[in-house]
């Protein structure tokens, strides 16, 4: 039996926004300690970890262990017809369908069904990080979308007090300078400068689909993957991104 | 039509393992991203040589009347996997093993059979026949084979020579681990003991049923090797007696009677070729022994590690645009599909 109710539906939407920038279809595992998710995309250049503990749900009950693997779109479309206030109640049926309910007022009710698993285990890459920042989401956003209007990848540096991000193309060069002096720029631990260069899709996907949280931690190391964190509402639930670099 | 002078060269048909291979598995190309591909290089140039055709059947030429369908079909498929990072690895043909010389006399002749029915079917007009006639008579030569080897160059790719068949040095190279998988139209790679094979990988998108006004869509799939054995609950070894018993390129005319079906039950009630009471006639008149060496105990050769060069756009557009008087528009669009800044890496590079 998995019954799960959440509040507001607002971090739904935002877990299916953020696994829908990288996979067709998602395999949640729900154990009594909560829902857990962890899927590359096809071309293994990117991994999303979601780890969504009990305590984060106004109701949660689950027997034992399940794996539900649903198509993120199936998921997404219902999800946008929710309002962030809405209460969402998820209950997995017999028939292997998930049971999708909101509630505000009045009460919709759908079904989804739930698809075979091509499910595989899933290692986390194992880096030392050797840069960590913290900053504003918006202006995570905001500079992703100033390289993005020259080049598709983003080189990031670290040095002490401040991190440059810069992108070039054939049509020409962008860089952008937070440091310490810039309030965006909440924490910078650099305990080695490095630099490494990312797809700028990617990074700017995911940093899109980041919901509420208006504070990001990024790690990375020289020519290392990079990741991103942000937390999933108030009560405990975290999202990881990582991103292989690019080739030299 | 100008005649071409050519020398035989190998050609691939292989062992029709196709129904007792089960659990396909439909890949992106996506997937295939920073993997190393070690694709057989004459079973490509000849899919390439049957496939891209005028609407009467005739191979694209230059204005010197040289050929170019091979060059074509190996410069823009090969751009389209490079675009998504994977890594190809062409691995051509060297001597064929001696078993085989019946098998290319017999479709050296076939060919030239069908080359006087091409001929026959245009002077009536019968444009479907001669198409079809014009594929069965795609013959590759070695100015073909040299044309292709110098284009990869000119790409920055690397290419191997294999001292025997193509595909048992891809699969050696794939069970080494210097390639991710082997791509071919053929099953041979499998029993050359190749642990992941890839078809439709260069010839996805529409394609035409022969014979029939239809197009359907071949997509790229993936097929391992201890998936298959374990379905169809047998050993490499004994697979290989199972092809042997369809008829392989090296005993073509297989066993009189017996088909898939039959084959795998013969060697899963008797074990192996030796055992099965109902052939001995047959079998003694047939050195399975070697058959079975060429397979298990191919002739390889190591390599050294492959390198990926950057794309001498000049020297393609010379050689494609300027010998062979393709389109430049296309080529050079299609070269700037690979120039963008290099792909990303794999995450499992970490794991």
């Amino acid at each position: 039996m998995l019954e799960v109710v959440s509040d507001s539906a607002e971090e739904w939407k935002t877990v299916a926004q953020a696994i829908s920038t990288l996979i067709e279809e998602a395999t949640f595992v729900a154990t009594p300690e909560g829902l857990n998710l962890r899927a590359m995309d096809p071309s293994h250049i990117a991994l999303i970890d979601l780890r969504w503990p009990n305590t984060a749900f106004d109701k949660y009950s689950c027997d034992q262990n399940y794996t539900l693997t649903v198509r993120v779109d199936d998921l997404l479309k219902v999800l946008k017809r929710a309002d962030s206030k809405d209460r969402v109640e998820l209950k997995l049926n017999e028939d292997n369908t998930l049971e999708l309910t909101l509630r505000n007022g009045y009460e919709r009710n759908f079904t989804i069904h739930l698809v075979e698993a091509q499910y595989s285990q899933t290692p986390l890459p194992k880096v030392t990080f050797n840069i960590t920042a913290r900053l504003k989401s918006t202006i995570v956003r905001q500079i992703l979308e100033d390289i993005k209007t020259i080049s598709d990848h983003v080189a990031i540096k670290a040095e002490q007090g401040k991190l440059t991000l810069s992108g070039k193309s054939e049509s020409g060069k962008v860089s952008v300078v937070v440091s310490k002096d810039n309030p965006e720029l909440e924490e910078l631990n650099v305990k080695d400068p490095g630099e490494a260069t990312y797809s700028i899709d990617y990074l700017s996907n995911f940093s899109k689909s980041m919901g509420a949280a208006d504070s990001l931690a990024l790690s990375f190391s020289s020519k290392m993957p990079i990741k991103l964190e942000f937390p999933l509402g108030k009560k405990g639930g975290n999202v990881q991104f990582y991103l292989a670099p690019r080739v030299d | 039509m100008p005649l071409i002078k050519r020398r035989r060269v190998s050609q691939h048909v292989g062992v029709d393992l196709g129904p007792l291979v089960k659990g396909r598995h439909i890949i992106s190309l996506e997937e295939l991203n920073q993997k190393v591909l070690a694709i057989d290089a004459y079973n490509s140039l000849y899919q390439f040589l049957t496939i891209i055709r005028g609407e009467g059947g005739e191979p694209l030429m230059d204005s010197h009347g040289n050929i170019t369908s091979h060059l074509s079909g190996l410069f823009y498929r090969t751009v389209n996997i490079m675009e998504k990072g994977a890594k190809p690895l062409y691995i051509f043909d060297g001597k064929p093993p001696e078993l085989k010389e019946r098998e290319i006399v017999r479709r050296s002749q076939l060919k030239k059979n069908a080359e006087s029915m091409m001929y026959e079917a245009i002077s009536r007009g019968d444009t479907e026949a001669a198409r079809r006639f014009a594929s069965m008579s795609s013959r590759l030569t070695e100015s073909m084979v040299s044309d292709a080897k110098s284009l990869l160059s000119c790409m920055g790719l690397p290419w191997v020579q294999a001292p025997s068949e193509g595909e048992a040095e891809a699969a050696y190279l794939t069970s080494k681990g210097v390639a991710w998988a082997t791509v071919s139209q053929d099953y041979d790679s499998l029993l050359f003991g190749s642990p992941r094979l890839v078809r439709n990988l260069t010839i996805s998108g529409r394609r035409k049923l022969p014979r029939k006004d239809v197009y359907v869509n071949i997509v790229p799939e993936l097929v391992i090797l201890n998936e298959v054995l374990k379905e169809i609950e047998l050993t490499r070894e004994q697979l290989i007696d199972v092809a042997i018993l369809l008829g392989t390129d090296f005993n073509r005319e297989g066993f009189k009677g017996i088909g898939h079906s039959r084959a795998l039950n013969f060697i899963k009630k008797y074990g192996r070729l030796e055992g099965i009471v109902e052939l001995q006639s047959e079998l003694a008149g047939l050195d399975y022994q070697s058959i079975r060496h060429i397979f298990l105990e191919p002739s390889v050769t190591d390599i050294d590690p492959p390198v990926w060069k950057a794309t001498d756009k000049d020297a393609v557009v010379k050689f494609l645009c300027d010998e062979h008087d393709f389109s430049r528009e296309r080529v050079v669009s299609a070269l700037e599909r690979i120039s963008l800044p290099s792909t990303s890496q794999s995450l499992e590079k970490w794991f």
